[in-house]
């Protein structure tokens, strides 16, 4: 057994690293309603790597200040800039998937003036897998539509919305 | 990359040619092992008898028409890889690789290649499924059409590849000993696959 523990990260062929994030204009609420989608396992390497353990998310046994580190991991790799402009956003809960692999996470932003475009980053999990995949799907003003695909840290997608 | 086409075109080619999931390469490489540079003809029937199979359970499942346990086809997809190759050094399969045509041994290729392929269609639709979104349901034709694509020009790839490096093995090695190699290095290794993702 030894020299399969060896073999393991090489064979370990099939675990796909992916996370999917919703971005949703609401005009008259002049509000961009965001939900994201992460693999809870993904989620807790990644927060295992920057040194926080024990945190049994989305469980009974959950950490109390599980939901603050999770937001402030957003904070740092989900940038959405409407307009160009930074904005804060609120975090409004998280809510486990129906099969209990993955977390929803909703957030919301609100847009100075109206939308005209929306700055994306989005760097989720990507230092914890090099593989690391992130769908990112944006439904604009009059449901004009965009989906793109994150491979890489530091790459900036902007969907651009007109006047 | 903005559109919902080019988006899961991507993820299709990049699922079935990632290094890093190599299962489906490694059933390619299994399927392609009797074949030599000249029989791409052969090996264009057999790839779509596979494609016929994985499009259809990936569309089945991807639309929720049913649904079969991820860590068992995870499973069953290195039995696949193993089948193929321990079917590779039955003593038809070099000789219907000479002759060709439609042979008995051919037919059974085929008809397994399709099978096999359904269990891959399974494979394909596990991670599909994971990047759809809530409220896009009626764009999910669109997506899944793109990803499909994505995956056959990634497996078309793969195969040309494959068959490049076969006909450059045969200036130096016999047919049959390319066989044995290739099929006896995939069967070792889906073995270790089966071994990792026994499901529990």
């Amino acid at each position: 057994m030894g020299a399969l523990a060896f073999l393991g990260p090489i064979l370990l062929a099939h675990a796909f690293h992916v996370s999917k994030t919703m971005v949703e204009y609401k005009a008259q609420e002049k509000t961009l309603q965001v939900s994201v989608h992460l693999f809870i396992d993904d989620l807790e390497t990644s927060l295992r790597k920057e040194g926080h353990t024990a945190l049994f998310l989305c469980t009974d046994r959950e950490a109390p200040r599980a939901e603050g580190l999770i937001e402030d991991y957003l904070r740092r790799h989900l940038q959405l800039r409407p307009n160009n402009r930074e904005v804060t956003f609120t975090f409004l809960g998280k809510e486990t998937s129906p099969d209990m692999s993955a977390v929803w996470i909703y957030l919301e932003l609100r847009v100075p003036g109206k939308l005209r475009s929306l700055a994306i980053r989005n760097s989720l999990l990507m230092q914890a897998f090099d593989d690391q995949k992130n769908l990112v799907h944006v439904v604009g003003p009059g449901k004009k539509q965009g989906t793109f695909l994150f491979a890489g840290p530091g790459v900036e997608e902007i969907m651009i919305f007109g006047k | 990359m903005s559109g919902v086409f080019s988006t899961y075109l991507q993820l299709g080619f990049e699922h079935i040619a990632d290094l890093n999931g190599y299962d489906h390469i490694l059933f390619l490489v299994a399927l392609c092992a009797v074949y030599q540079g000249h029989d791409w003809k052969k090996v264009a029937v057999l790839v779509t008898a596979f494609t016929v199979g994985h499009s259809l359970t990936l569309a089945l499942a991807a639309l929720d028409i049913f649904e079969v346990s991820s860590p068992l086809v995870e499973f069953l997809i290195p039995v696949t890889i193993f089948a193929t190759s321990l079917g590779n050094t039955h003593p038809s399969a070099l000789d219907s690789s000479a002759a060709g045509g439609f042979s008995k041994a051919m037919v059974f290729r085929y008809v397994s290649a399709l099978f096999f392929g359904l269990i891959h269609g399974l494979g394909f639709s596990n991670f599909f499924r994971q990047m759809t979104l809530p409220g896009q349901e009626n764009g999910l034709i669109a997506q899944l059409f793109a990803f499909n694509v994505g995956v056959e020009v990634g497996q078309l790839l793969i195969v040309g590849l494959i068959l490049s490096l076969t006909w450059l093995s045969s200036l130096r090695i016999s047919a049959r000993s390319w066989n044995i190699f290739i099929s006896g290095a995939a069967a070792g290794i889906s073995l270790l696959l089966m071994l990792e993702r026994f499901p529990t």
